[in-house]
């Protein structure tokens, strides 16, 4: 897998010292291999610890969303979470409890599937604004995110199920406690993560 | 991680995967153009008997059938409880059941359609874009089908650090709740990044920049 574009672009080591952003390992590589294992990661959570409550039990997949735009930013996030659907699109169980496949798109959850991209943009647009953290940046960015997602979400089950946008909204409380702990979730394992491992913000500045 | 597809020599198995998209297209649309229509419902419904038997032998093809209803349980919950609630009953019949057969005809496409095949559907749908100027910014098709392909094994690895994980909490005697699911999810976000770091050095190594 070479790539002459950047290969001309980019001197080699100890050349000109006309080098862009990227310092040390080769950025697109490490880009490439941070989206895919964090599309791993929000797929793994998805099937993972689900906790019960009422019939339907709800597992991580929506943690794993958040902090993928919370550590790896908008772009990369966004990015992440494009491969993570294309992969559920072309057959793979990727989804919450194993969902997956062409279906997903064809059914009332869609919109929520499709939202994790731009929820993942919104989220790493507003944390990772500036380093370090802010408490307060990463409270807004992931409510504003889970809303972006809730967005997406509600007007396609609307229009699926041939119900009003409020009584989608109605339907979609039952998901709100289980989505709210996991926003605060969040916000916890991001401030934790940059305290433990600072490289996973500061990496590539 | 295992994909849903399931091997097969029918016409539907063998069909190309870009005309069988096509098709899908093609009912979902008809199906939420005439949504309301009892008859709509019961030919999709048709349809997916008939694909079903079409794709796997008669046994199979009723086996098959019922394990895909089986893994949709949770979303014809989510599909009929509103339903019933809001809509008048003869109504959420027809719309139910008209989601879940469009639910059970892209199941038919991604029990016959291999995932490699879609993804050289989506590598050919990158092309032009590729050529729209995306390519020289380094979005290109080759690094999308490294991705897409780094994904598909990192997701074993991924399942095994959690497993590790757990297994760990459990011989400590940690306790359940919030809490641990703060710590397990922390552990496992570090454990995935160095992992990522790693991945991204052999990806160095192999000339990839």
């Amino acid at each position: 897998m070479t790539n002459s574009e950047t290969e001309t672009d980019a001197p080699r080591q100890g050349g000109s010292g006309r080098r862009r952003s990227a310092p040390s390992v080769g950025s697109a590589a490490r880009n490439i291999s941070q989206m895919a294992i964090f599309a791993a990661l929000v797929a793994v959570l998805g099937q993972v610890a689900a906790i019960p409550v009422g019939p339907v039990p709800i597992t991580l997949q929506t943690l794993g969303v958040m902090l993928t735009g919370a550590v790896l930013g908008p772009w990369r996030g966004a990015g992440a979470m494009l491969l993570l659907n294309a992969l559920t699109a072309a057959g793979m169980p990727l989804m919450s409890q194993g969902s997956g496949g062409l279906g997903v798109y064809a059914g009332p959850t869609a919109g929520f599937a499709l939202g994790f991209i731009p929820g993942a943009l919104v989220i790493g647009l507003i944390i990772q604004h500036r380093w370090p953290l802010s408490w307060w940046r990463t409270i807004v960015g992931v409510l504003l995110g889970a809303a972006v997602i809730y967005a997406c979400g509600i007007p396609v089950m609307a229009y699926q199920l041939g119900i009003s946008l409020q009584q989608a909204l109605g339907v979609n409380l039952i998901f709100l406690p289980g989505d709210g702990l996991k926003a605060a979730m969040t916000v916890g394992i991001t401030h934790s993560l940059a305290r433990a491992y600072p490289a996973a913000f500061t990496g590539r500045r | 991680m295992i994909p849903l597809y399931s091997p097969g020599t029918s016409a539907l198995h063998r069909a190309p995967a870009g005309a069988k998209l096509v098709a899908l297209v093609a009912v979902g649309l008809a199906v939420s153009i005439w949504r309301d229509s009892a008859w709509v419902a019961a030919g999709a419904w048709a349809m997916v008997l008939c694909g079903y038997m079409l794709a796997f032998r008669r046994w199979r093809g009723a086996a098959a059938l019922l394990s895909r209803l089986w893994a949709l349980k949770w979303l014809a919950l989510l599909i009929a409880v509103p339903q019933l609630i809001f809509v008048p009953a003869p109504e959420a019949v027809i719309t139910s059941a008209r989601i879940l057969a469009v639910v059970m005809l892209a199941g038919l496409f991604t029990l016959t359609t291999r995932v490699t095949a879609v993804m050289e559907l989506v590598l050919l749908g990158f092309r032009p874009v590729e050529r729209l100027g995306f390519g020289r910014l380094g979005l290109t098709a080759e690094r999308v089908a490294l991705a897409m392909s780094l994904t598909m094994t990192a997701i074993p690895t991924v399942f095994g650090f959690y497993g590790d994980i757990r297994e760990a909490r459990r011989a400590r005697g940690a306790k359940q709740g919030p809490g641990a699911v703060v710590s397990t999810t922390t552990a496992l976000l570090v454990m995935t990044l160095k992992h990522a770091e790693e991945t991204a050095e052999a990806l160095v190594a192999r000339g990839v920049r």
